[in-house]
């Protein structure tokens, strides 16, 4: 008997069948990581959740079968995000232009590469914030050194044996960072 | 964005990645409770999130009943042939745009004139033409 093959991805319908069937734990869990991608002056967790639902429900993102709902809708907002981050990038800006001696505003066409003043901007503002970060953990070294590490991109294994900590030690140090930049950036902490 | 910063915001999304997947592991349990320690009614907050759920859902809903809408109007037009036509109806309506129209009057009198006269053949292809453009409704056919 030929083998049945499992469609590529969750159809409309059982995607948000999916959705609608989550508990409470996961619609909190949902506007957690809606907060956390969040971008504190561009787009709001809520924003950023209803765009996720959308892509879901209108098939620009598909489901595979066999991921999690939840998962899914998080690498959703995260996708939306950083491409929102782009996005921002690439804003038209008006600026003055002389036209037959007058000065008027038009509007500049957004050119792919950022120009190098407001690239040096974000960038200030970015390491501004990774300072701000690890400020906020001053006093307790392994929380500020697993923050670095973390946004140096290593993953957690190599984090734990860096700093010679177990997976329980790792975790409960994971959440209490967490915690503390969700308080303090809680309407996200992306620029 | 320079290579500079777009680097330091990946380092951003990588500290979130981090912070995201505390969240996905994290019990149901330890969720609520996490809710209750930060005085929040998670039971609201879940009604709350999934009525935008619910609003998106309806709000998509509309979108596509009205993609939905425009898609049968178009198709109903172009299905709308010669066949189903009040043929006296829409001779007479023919006829009054053939008046209306200097020019086209014009160029089928010289077709006449060479020996090409309307036929009923062309008349049905411009009813054709006429129904695609709209300028004949739903009123001149059959339907």
């Amino acid at each position: 008997m030929p083998e049945m093959k499992s469609p590529a991805a969750l159809s409309r319908d059982d995607v948000e069948e999916a959705i609608r069937g989550l508990g409470a734990a996961d619609w909190r869990r949902l506007q957690k990581v809606a907060s956390i991608y969040a971008r504190a002056h561009e787009i709001e967790a809520d924003d950023l959740l209803q765009l996720a639902f959308e892509r879901a429900l209108n098939g620009t993102r598909k489901c595979p079968p066999h991921v999690d709902v939840v998962r899914f809708l998080a690498e959703a907002m995260r996708s939306i995000a950083s491409g929102e981050t782009e996005k921002h990038q690439r804003l038209p800006k008006l600026v003055p232009i002389a036209n037959h001696g007058d000065a008027e505003q038009i509007v500049d066409p957004p050119d792919p590469a950022p120009d190098p003043e407001s690239a040096a901007s974000t960038a200030q503002q970015v390491a501004k914030l990774r300072n701000e970060l690890l400020g906020l953990f001053s006093g307790d070294d392994v929380a500020q050194l697993l923050v670095e590490g973390m946004l140096e991109g290593m993953k957690g294994e190599e984090l734990r044996e860096l700093f010679e900590i177990d997976k329980t030690a790792y975790e409960s140090k994971r959440r209490a960072i967490r915690r503390r930049i969700e308080k303090k950036y809680p309407k996200g902490f992306i620029q | 964005m320079s290579g500079n910063s777009r680097k330091e915001q990946e380092a951003l999304f990588r500290l979130a990645d981090i912070l995201v997947a505390d969240v996905l592991e994290m019990s149901d349990e330890e969720i609520v409770a996490e809710a209750k320690e930060d005085g929040a009614d998670a039971a609201q907050e879940a009604r709350a999130t999934q009525a935008l759920f619910e609003r998106t859902v309806a709000a998509q809903g509309k979108a596509t009943l009205a993609a939905a809408k425009a898609a049968a109007r178009s198709a109903s037009r172009s299905e709308a042939t010669v066949a189903d036509i009040d043929r006296e109806k829409a001779r007479r309506k023919y006829d009054a745009i053939l008046a209306g129209d200097r020019s086209l009057a014009e160029k089928m009198t010289l077709a006449a004139r060479k020996g090409e006269g309307t036929s009923e053949r062309d008349i049905e292809s411009a009813l054709e033409d006429l129904i695609e453009l709209g300028a004949l409704d739903d009123e001149d056919t059959d339907k």
